[in-house]
């Protein structure tokens, strides 16, 4: 196998991104729910620009909270089934660097997208230039941070049965400092004001989170796993 | 100190020893409530501006800051038990969770009270109550899952994993609820903005706070012990303990019968 | 200040009292529930022994 640890990291990395590709049509889902729930809050509130361009920045991100939550569910559940966990928790190599492996290939499968489809969803909430601008990217560095958080909360409830609604009780709030940062930042941008505070705090977080993280995920599967 | 300590992080002597301290920490409990509930109700003039309505600030605010404390106190614990394998520190987690879910819980409803005769509504998304309501969402979280792992070790450890993330995350949460608050309420009157609060007021909130603390480590013992003997049920001293007076006649005639 | 000025707590007396009585319920489920939850755990180790006393 690869020798040295970052060699593994990029085995990690490949496989669960060859694995995703292998199941194409899985790899639709998560943007297609994103795109389903924002499409219905005009249908469900008021098509009135007016409104959607007030609750835009809020719906659009609640989507992104949810989607990345339903995603998550399926992190580790196939690779603590058949072994494939145990055997990286075994390997000679620092668990939290594959652990990190996993969560950017899950990133790269369920964020990116998000972020790519977000200007389609800004168009259809008939938001402004500069608001589709900072939507994009509040949710470049917020993603990433949903993916590491959430990967705690799977990791600990990966052993369980019926884990779903549990990971939801447990990641959701740990989600609203996001959630607060980039919806202002939106609404900030909608307004003409400077969002720079608020992308500097998303950041900081995302430092935080990618440098604490990859340690709770580790810590969590060696726990569900004994 | 230390070997004190040492003595009390084994079950055995935990449970002698804390038997003996809850009297005394009822004793301790009262004698601060007392004189708060005596000087927060009766002593302490009116608020110039809140009237008597203030007064409901001698429950809200210490069940306020022991939600916060208790949140902590369970991360720490949880620490101790995950990093140096102690079965007392798990237990001690364990259990003062559901305190610390009801402490949030009384915050929130006597904020809801409070807010009703200041705000002219139950709820408003005041930082501090929008804080509080999040609290309770990691409790609820942190209990759900204790309660959806069997294994009481295993639980133990992923719950001290996810209390500690959460310690983490709160003063962030907080930060950034105080924030999205300021931005949105815009200058409304903040019923917490400091005014230098006259000691007559003073006193009975610390004295109150004093009595929750103890209150909350008398309550925590009394759950602590009763789970450990749960726990430690296989245990010799346990059998020693409670096991004799079941070995009556009674259970001896069943001996023949069966 | 008499008791009825007290308890009307210059008109607050139903959110103040409310408060106050909803601490002091949540303060005794606190301890009620550990003294039931005691008696039940002894119960329970009690029938425990008696049980592998029979099987010894």
């Amino acid at each position: 196998m690869a020798k040295s640890p970052l060699a593994a990291f990029w085995a990690v990395l490949q496989r669960d991104l060859r694995l995703a590709f292998r199941h194409r049509g899985e790899l639709l889902n998560p943007p297609l729910f994103f795109l389903m729930v924002v499409s219905l809050y005009p249908l469900g509130v008021s098509p009135e620009p007016e409104i959607l361009r007030t609750i835009a920045p809020g719906v659009i991100w609640i989507a992104a909270l949810l989607a990345a939550l339903f995603s998550l569910e399926n992190l580790f559940k196939a690779d603590f089934l058949d072994g494939t966990l145990e055997q990286l928790a075994l390997s000679p190599h620092p668990l939290p660097l594959l652990a990190a492996g996993k969560v950017i290939a899950h990133w790269l499968i369920s964020g990116l997208p998000m972020i790519i489809l977000a200007p389609v969803l800004a168009l259809l909430l008939t938001m402004s230039k500069d608001a589709t601008l900072a939507l994009v990217m509040t949710l470049a560095l917020g993603t990433p941070l949903l993916s590491l958080i959430g990967a705690v909360g799977t990791a600990l409830t990966v052993g369980l049965k019926r884990g779903g609604v549990l990971l939801t009780l447990l990641v959701l709030p740990l989600y609203i400092p996001v959630l607060i940062f980039a919806t202002n930042a939106v609404t900030a941008a909608t307004a003409g004001m400077p969002i720079s505070g608020q992308l500097y705090f998303l950041g900081s977080l995302l430092v935080l989170a990618a440098t604490l993280a990859p340690f709770s995920i580790a810590a969590a599967i060696r726990i569900s796993l004994s | 100190m230390w070997a004190f300590l040492h003595k009390l992080a084994s079950p055995k002597h935990f449970y002698r020893i804390t038997g003996r301290w809850i009297p005394w920490l009822w004793v301790i409990t009262l004698l601060f409530m007392v004189p708060g509930l005596y000087l927060g109700l009766w002593v302490a003039p009116p608020d110039y501006q809140q009237g008597d309505s203030f007064r409901i600030m001698y429950v809200h605010v210490p069940a306020a800051w022991m939600s916060l404390f208790i949140y902590v106190f369970m991360a720490v614990t949880g620490g101790i038990g995950l990093i140096w394998n102690m079965k007392m520190a798990d237990i001690m987690a364990a259990s003062s969770a559901p305190i610390g879910a009801s402490f949030t819980f009384l915050a929130l409803v006597t904020g809801a009270i409070w807010g009703k005769p200041m705000w002219g509504t139950w709820w408003v998304w005041d930082a501090r109550l929008t804080s509080e309501l999040i609290l309770l969402f990691l409790y609820l979280g942190y209990i759900a899952l204790q309660a959806a792992i069997e294994e009481p070790r295993t639980a133990a450890r992923a719950a001290a994993i996810l209390a500690i993330v959460g310690s983490v995350n709160i003063p962030i949460i907080h930060y950034s609820v105080e924030w999205w608050n300021t931005l949105h309420q815009g200058p409304t009157v903040t019923r917490m903005d400091k005014p230098a609060i006259h000691p007559s007021m003073l006193w009975p909130l610390l004295l109150m706070a004093a009595a929750f603390q103890v209150y909350f480590f008398t309550v925590l013992l009394m759950r602590a012990r009763t789970e450990l003997l749960w726990r430690e049920r296989r245990a010799r001293w346990v059998r020693e303990m409670f096991g004799n007076s079941t070995r009556t006649p009674f259970s001896n005639t069943e001996k023949v019968v069966t | 200040m008499n008791w009825q000025q007290w308890f009307d707590m210059g008109g607050y007396g139903a959110y103040v009292w409310s408060s106050y009585a909803l601490t002091a319920i949540i303060l005794l489920w606190n301890l009620i529930t550990p003294i039931f939850r005691r008696r039940e755990v002894l119960r329970k180790i009690q029938n425990w022994y008696r049980q592998e006393d029979r099987l010894s």
